[in-house]
């Protein structure tokens, strides 16, 4: 079992970064190796909502299922995998709390990859790399999106 | 006015980049600078289908609204703008042509910034390199997502 922690500060109101966390739209992006998501039933994240992450390994695709089981509103969010894909056990929470005029974003990882999944197409090493780079880049892009700054809405057409 | 034409041979069948121009989901990950994009309704690529993308500008947020016009089954997809966003015009055509286990994919954009209030805020050439970049990225990107195998 592995675990990532981080915590980190975006200078953005805990509404702005509930919104990215909370529109499945973001996924996607959020993960630099996933590149598609199906998600059901579609729409804003909601408790018992299951999503179908396709990812990127070398040229290899890899899937992730997950399904979302906590949601406090602007405080928390966790999702765990389910059965089959790339991991055996997944966890991820993230906890929101307002900071000065920002907010403060704490995540955790614990996961543990399926070598049954992974057998030989995959470098267990490399795999685990990639795994720990995406986890790890998910609060830095949350704080890039979260921090973005809209155009004005009356004057942008 | 501006144009960008790109010729790319994906080593995958049409099939296979069928779906993926089908999927949505797949758009974030095909344009560098889109961070989300809704679908309405929800689901697969149809005609009539809207978009709504967000995309980003250095630290700003971009709105750019474009609409499914013309599908033809694993040959054909175009899309325009609507009005609002970033584009004043814009339109993608992508033709599809089987080669057996190989596609050739001819994409083509055509495309004019919406001025006036985007050059208040924005340095019109970056941001004039910016969306070309992201156009020229697209089929890179296709081609590199539609020759992914599947894991068995």
């Amino acid at each position: 079992m592995t675990k990532l922690e981080n915590v980190t500060e975006i200078a953005a109101p805990v509404d702005a970064v509930w919104d990215v966390l909370t529109d499945t739209s973001y996924i996607v992006k959020l993960f630099q190796d996933a590149i598609s998501v199906t998600i059901d039933p579609p729409g804003r994240s909601a408790l018992g909502q299951k999503y179908h992450v396709l990812g990127k390994a070398g040229r290899r695709k890899v899937d992730i299922y997950l399904e979302l089981v906590e949601l406090v509103p602007k405080k928390r969010i966790a999702n765990i995998q389910r059965p089959g894909g790339l991991f055996k056990s997944f966890k991820q929470l993230t906890l929101v709390e307002p900071k000065g005029n920002g907010t403060e974003v704490e995540t955790s990882f614990d996961y543990e990859l399926s070598m049954g999944y992974i057998g030989r197409a995959l470098n267990l090493v490399l795999v685990e790399r990639l795994v720990r780079d995406n986890l790890d880049g998910y609060a830095k892009t949350l704080k890039e999106i979260a921090e973005l700054v809209p155009l004005p809405a009356a004057e942008s057409n | 006015m501006t144009k960008l034409h790109v010729i790319s041979e994906v080593q995958a069948p049409v099939k296979t980049v069928w779906e993926v121009l089908m999927d949505s989901s797949y758009i974030t990950r095909l344009y560098p600078d889109v961070i989300a994009v809704q679908a309405d309704p929800a689901g697969r690529n149809a005609v009539g289908q809207k978009f709504h993308i967000v995309g980003k500008a250095g630290k700003r947020k971009l709105e750019i609204f474009i609409e499914t016009t013309e599908l033809v089954d694993e040959k054909k997809v175009v899309t325009r703008n609507r009005p609002g966003g970033l584009f004043k015009s814009f339109e993608s055509v992508l033709l599809l042509d089987p080669r057996g286990a190989v596609t050739e994919v001819k994409t083509s954009f055509e495309y004019e910034l919406s001025m006036g209030y985007l050059g208040k805020i924005f340095n019109m050439m970056l941001l004039e390199r910016l969306v070309m970049d992201n156009l020229k990225a697209y089929t890179r990107n296709l081609k590199d997502v539609c020759e992914l195998l599947p894991l068995s």
